[in-house]
């Protein structure tokens, strides 16, 4: 397990055109976003996308916010608003997808904001893989990824695919393994410390 | 079956009318091959028009003179209704590189505006004067939206078949590779309205909506193109303002995914 902490580091040996699934705890969640919204492409000049199905783009937005980061360079496909009927404000820097079953347009927004704004190097955060899961078929998911990331390979992107270790499924890490270049899990060492002491 | 039809027939290279739609040219094996006539088919609000006209705006963006003629619709109306393209410059209509014609403003010039069907003699003329544009402006794309309702006024099949082989044949002679948009509703189990159109047309662009548990999605197919290889796979499309973007259907193994319908 990578600490938190040492994400930045552990990224920065990482080649264009990488997949890299990473597997998140609950504790560590805000903290990652912001290592992959700021930290990571700041040091490199590049422009993210942010793919999320998890929780709407308003509520990333407050957290990058809070945190002072600059979103400029944040693109939001917003693939969870619309279907839960609120929040889906508008924003120069948000697109939105009706629902998360519609995995194509989720690849097609994410096409249209690398044509739109094309950056030497971009990076692609999907958040999450276990969200997307809830609404789609295993298969189709497996299939969405496949192309996906291929296509993202393509242009060079850098993508992080998000899943959450408190809802840890065999089936999504063997689909992860499959399109993947690498996976690490990221805690916090005191949660380590606790959970080693619990058990 | 004889030692003709086992031959291998080589993949001759016909010159390509590279769309400028980078997904359609990819799946077209490298663009629509010049002169064809091209049928783009589907419902209302799947695209067609928007497609049609980015495929003008790419062409005269390469200095190709391009021509829109508008049958159902004001162009200029059109034109405000259309997706802004980023690409998309002024001057490229300053220039003379894209312009627009309405049809009602040809059936006016050729006296047919009150006629509720046309003649042979009547076609004849029609597609004279169509062909005048193409050889004065020496016209490389069209765009006719759309041919079902130019087909409407000509009532009989015979009549439709000689419009439509007759202006297939008259734009290919000028090397002009055209789009030719027909009207279909969700139900139609063939490729166009009257039936015609489908089997003379040298390519067939379907359109359609797919509905997929509760989803629309816009797809595209293309189901027939002479002169090339090409994907018959199904595609979801996006219209962007930069341009028509396209993706695999996803199947998930197998199918339409939850029964989708075709619309």
């Amino acid at each position: 397990m990578v600490d938190v902490k040492d994400l930045h580091e552990k990224l920065k040996s990482l080649e264009p055109g990488s997949a890299v699934a990473l597997k998140v705890d609950v504790d560590s969640y805000f903290e990652v976003i912001t290592n992959l919204t700021d930290r990571f492409p700041s040091s490199r000049d590049m422009n993210v996308i942010y793919a999320t199905s998890t929780i709407s783009s308003s509520t990333i937005i407050q957290v990058l916010e809070a945190f002072d980061i600059e979103r400029e360079n944040v693109q939001f496909v917003d693939a969870v608003s619309y279907m839960t009927m609120g929040g889906a404000e508008q924003d120069d820097n948000v697109t939105f997808v009706e629902s998360p079953t519609m995995l194509e347009n989720i690849s097609l927004k994410i096409e249209y904001l690398l044509r739109k704004y094309p950056g030497e190097e971009n990076t692609v955060v999907l958040d999450s893989i276990d969200s997307l899961a809830i609404h789609n078929d295993n298969r189709i998911l497996s299939e969405f990824l496949h192309i996906l990331i291929s296509n993202l390979r393509s242009h060079e992107c850098y993508t992080f695919i998000l899943s959450v270790s408190e809802q840890e499924s065999e089936e999504i890490d063997n689909m992860l393994a499959m399109v993947c270049d690498d996976f690490i899990e990221i805690g916090s060492e005191e949660e380590e410390e606790s959970s080693a002491f619990e058990y | 079956m004889n030692k003709k039809d086992m031959s291998i027939i080589p993949d001759r290279k016909r010159e390509r009318c590279v769309t400028g739609i980078d997904a359609l040219d990819t799946i077209l094996n490298g663009g629509i091959p010049r002169a064809n006539s091209v049928l783009i088919t589907g419902s209302c609000g799947t695209g067609k028009t928007t497609m049609s006209l980015e495929f003008l705006v790419h062409g005269a963006l390469q200095e190709e003179k391009c021509l829109f003629i508008s049958v159902t619709e004001d162009s200029e109306k059109m034109l405000n209704n259309v997706v802004p393209y980023d690409f998309f410059d002024e001057s490229l209509i300053e220039e003379g590189y894209l312009s627009f014609v309405d049809m009602p403003d040809i059936y006016q010039e050729l006296g047919l505006h009150e006629k509720s069907e046309f003649s042979f003699k009547e076609i004849d003329g029609l597609i004279s004067k169509i062909e005048e544009f193409v050889i004065q402006e020496d016209i490389k794309r069209l765009v006719i939206d759309s041919v079902t309702s130019v087909c409407f006024q000509l009532k009989t099949e015979e009549k439709i078949r000689d419009f439509m082989l007759r202006l297939m044949k008259t734009l290919s002679s000028h090397g002009c590779t055209s789009l030719l948009v027909s009207e279909i509703s969700p139900e139609e189990p063939r490729y166009s309205q009257y039936g015609v159109e489908e089997a003379i047309a040298d390519g067939i662009i379907m359109m359609g909506n797919l509905e997929r548990q509760g989803d629309l999605l816009r797809t595209l197919q293309v189901v027939k193109m002479r002169g090339t290889d090409h994907s018959r796979a199904k595609y979801v499309l996006d219209l962007t303002s930069v341009g028509v973007l396209l993706v695999p259907l996803l199947k998930g193994g197998g199918g339409d995914m939850g029964g989708g319908k075709d619309g």
